[in-house]
């Protein structure tokens, strides 16, 4: 394994209770580089994706930011034990864009993405008012800044969404099916969006059903199923030739797709 | 001086006049809620009316019920009310009526809600199968209605069962009216009234986690 | 039947009477609620706390007093009490305790309902932004629970309004207790009632008024 990974997971796992939905996931994922994660449901991808930003916390593994451990072991019985003000911090490293939006209803879309770059980061309202505005621009959202999202479509809020985890400038964006609740017409005007992002060099990971889409994004792909990574390699190798029997048979039943 | 020393053995010992007073309590609950529930229905029904002088009084008197006290409305009936009929009324009558008609403003309301929260496309539905306007209603939106007010039914039950206490004001003989007049008699104030709030407790308690069960059990069955 | 003279004379000789009543009536409702409104928020963050040593006697307490009639709190405050503090209660102190008591438990649990009902999306949203839990409360749960919360809030202020007329069985001289006085002294309990149960009706009136506005304008830009 390089040292000069941006982000690593050593043995991954992941239960809630009686149930192991990631049983041993090693990963390494280089600055700039975007990563789509296919797999059905269960396969754990959504899981995976938050363990990385801890909004789960991992039943057992270790997880490296650019070289250094994410908590420490500690305690008894070999458990990992998180600091809360690490765990902050290192999420304003990591961005997640959620399937359903959550933007806040009570702030404006302005307020929104205001809102990391102020409360978390500390900025002054003034400057936090101009990152906003140059990230909604960069979303061509900058004249609803003024709105509240209820006033805007789907796929509208989506965007908000991912201005707001720009605002905070992170060095990885991870995408939990960001276009799973959209109506079909919208999911669109969201994978441009983030189409876009990807001339920028930005490291992504990205939990997707949108397999076309995944093919002219991604770097890599990995398929998950049953809580490992079942098979990876480049959009080429997984999504046209796949070699592995699983990675076909889930393949398969994308019967509209052709590539 | 040393501290006060609990003696609840003695009001225990007094168990027989608390449960003439329970009984009482619940004879009043069962009258009151039955009738309010008849009482409701109609007064629901006067205000769906569109006939105005059916459904302003109606509203009126929901209005009235709603927005003063009941020991108001109960020493009404009991002190008052007879003045003006010239008959006098016990005070288990006079409590029957005012928690009666006091709890059938909020039934109608429950009704009223009730019907009005079945969407409009249950009776389109009724009505384009080509059933008649009494049969949509009996058939589809009313038993899907009735389930709905059964958990706030409940609740306001619980709520009666509360009120029958301000009966005691009346010198009905039920549950409270006994509990202070053991406190007087037995010089135990403080045992007196814990034990009778315990009493309450656990008549009201299993009809507070009734009315929840059902809205659990409504919400699941009905959820989309 | 003969009918009967309605005198109201009276009540207009004695308004002033009935006019302090009506201040004591809303000086007892005001206290009462702003103490309970202080005892049920305490309730609440004890009622949230993840120690179930905290939460479930706290919760106990709340179901106690939401489930059991305010007039045998009356007396317990009143008759009860005195005697394990070693001290007496004015008829006002004990209703003020009894009401705000038994308001704080609802009051608890409409603060903790409010903070509860707020999807998780939104507990993930700002701590996937780094937010601290203090942060995420302050910024984004709060301000949109405390929104939710006001209906409720103001349906059990009206209800401890109308209870304070309770106050009457303890010599309190609120409205109620100023209109038995009246009756009794002037033999004309027809015209002393009724006028009285005016009075609490207008106040309450007014109040049901007030609070529909309130709901009304909570729910612009509301989807």
């Amino acid at each position: 394994m390089s040292a000069t990974a941006l982000l690593r997971a050593e043995g991954l796992r992941k239960s809630f209770g009686p149930l192991e939905v990631l049983r041993g996931i090693d990963l390494e994922v280089a600055a700039g580089e975007r990563i789509a994660i296919l797999g059905s449901s269960g396969s754990g991808k959504s899981t995976l994706l938050r363990c990385l930003n801890f909004m789960e916390l991992p039943s057992a593994g270790r997880i490296f930011i650019d070289g250094e451990r994410v908590g420490r072991e500690g305690g008894r019985s070999d458990q990992i034990r998180y600091d809360d003000a690490e765990l902050c911090g290192l999420r304003t490293r990591i961005g997640m864009i959620f399937q359903q939006f959550n933007l806040f209803p009570h702030m404006t879309v302005l307020g929104n993405v205001m809102e990391g770059p102020r409360t978390v980061l500390g900025r002054a309202k003034a400057e936090a008012e101009k990152t906003a505005r140059t990230y909604l621009a960069r979303v061509g959202l900058g004249d609803k800044a003024d709105e509240y999202p209820s006033r805007l479509s789907g796929g509208q809020q989506q965007r908000v969404a991912i201005a707001r985890a720009l605002a905070m400038d992170p060095e990885i964006l991870l995408f939990d099916e960001p276009t799973s609740s959209l109506d079909p017409e919208l999911v669109g005007e969201v994978l441009a969006t983030i189409l876009d992002l990807s001339g920028e060099g930005r490291t992504m990971l990205l939990v997707t059903h949108e397999l076309g889409f995944a093919y002219h994004f991604a770097t890599r792909v990995l398929f998950l199923h049953d809580g490992v990574i079942y098979e990876e390699g480049t959009p080429d190798e997984i999504l046209k030739h796949p070699r592995r029997e699983r990675t076909q048979a889930f393949l398969s039943r994308f019967t509209s797709f052709r590539f | 001086m040393t501290g006060p020393s609990f003696d609840f053995g003695e009001v225990l010992g007094n168990i027989d006049l608390l449960l003439r007073g329970i009984a009482l309590t619940l004879f009043l609950w069962i009258l009151a809620f039955s009738f309010a529930l008849a009482v409701g229905l109609a007064l629901a029904l006067a205000r769906a009316s569109a006939r105005t002088w059916l459904s302003w009084p109606a509203g009126a008197y929901v209005e009235v019920f709603r927005n003063t006290p009941v020991l108001v409305q109960l020493i009404w009936f009991y002190y008052a009310f007879p003045v003006l009929t010239g008959v006098q009324m016990s005070p288990f009558t006079a409590a029957l009526i005012g928690l009666c008609l006091n709890t059938s403003a909020y039934m109608s309301e429950i009704y009223r809600a009730g019907l009005q929260s079945i969407a409009r496309g249950q009776w389109e539905a009724g009505r384009a199968l080509g059933m008649r306007g009494r049969q949509a209603l009996v058939r589809i939106v009313l038993p899907q209605a009735v389930r709905r007010m059964i958990p706030a039914f409940t609740n306001r039950g619980v709520e009666l069962a509360k009120m029958t206490s301000i009966a005691s004001v009346l010198s009905v003989h039920e549950l409270m009216y006994e509990a202070k007049l053991l406190s007087t008699q037995t010089f135990l104030p403080l045992e007196t009234f814990t034990i009778v709030a315990v009493i309450y407790l656990l008549l009201i308690y299993p009809g507070t986690l009734a009315a929840l069960l059902l809205e659990r059990r409504l919400s699941r069955r009905y959820a989309t | 039947m003969p009918s009967y003279a309605w005198d109201f004379s009276p009540i207009w000789r004695n308004a002033d009477l009935l006019l302090a009543g009506l201040a004591n009536t809303i000086w007892l409702s005001a206290a009462s609620i702003a103490v309970g409104l202080a005892i049920g928020l305490g309730l609440a963050i004890l009622r949230l706390s993840h120690s179930r040593l905290v939460s479930a006697p706290a919760g106990a307490l709340i179901e106690f007093y939401r489930n059991t009639p305010p007039l045998v709190h009356f007396f317990w405050y009143y008759y009860g009490l005195p005697i394990l503090l070693g001290v007496s209660l004015s008829p006002f102190a004990a209703a003020l305790l009894a009401l705000s008591v038994q308001s704080g438990a609802f009051f608890a649990e409409v603060f903790r309902g409010g903070i509860v009902s707020i999807e998780r999306g939104q507990w993930e949203a700002g701590r996937a932004l780094g937010m601290s839990r203090r942060q995420l409360m302050r910024r984004i749960i709060l301000p949109q629970a405390v929104r939710r919360m006001v209906p409720p809030l103001m349906e059990r202020s009206f209800e401890v309004v109308k209870t304070t007329a309770l106050a009457a069985t303890l010599a309190y001289s609120e409205l109620l207790y100023q209109a038995m006085t009246l009756a009794s002294r002037s033999y004309r309990p027809l015209e002393t009632y009724s006028a009285v149960a005016l009075i609490f009706f207008l106040l309450l009136l007014t109040a049901s008024l007030a609070m529909r506005q309130v709901e009304a304008r909570l729910r612009i830009g509301q989807p």
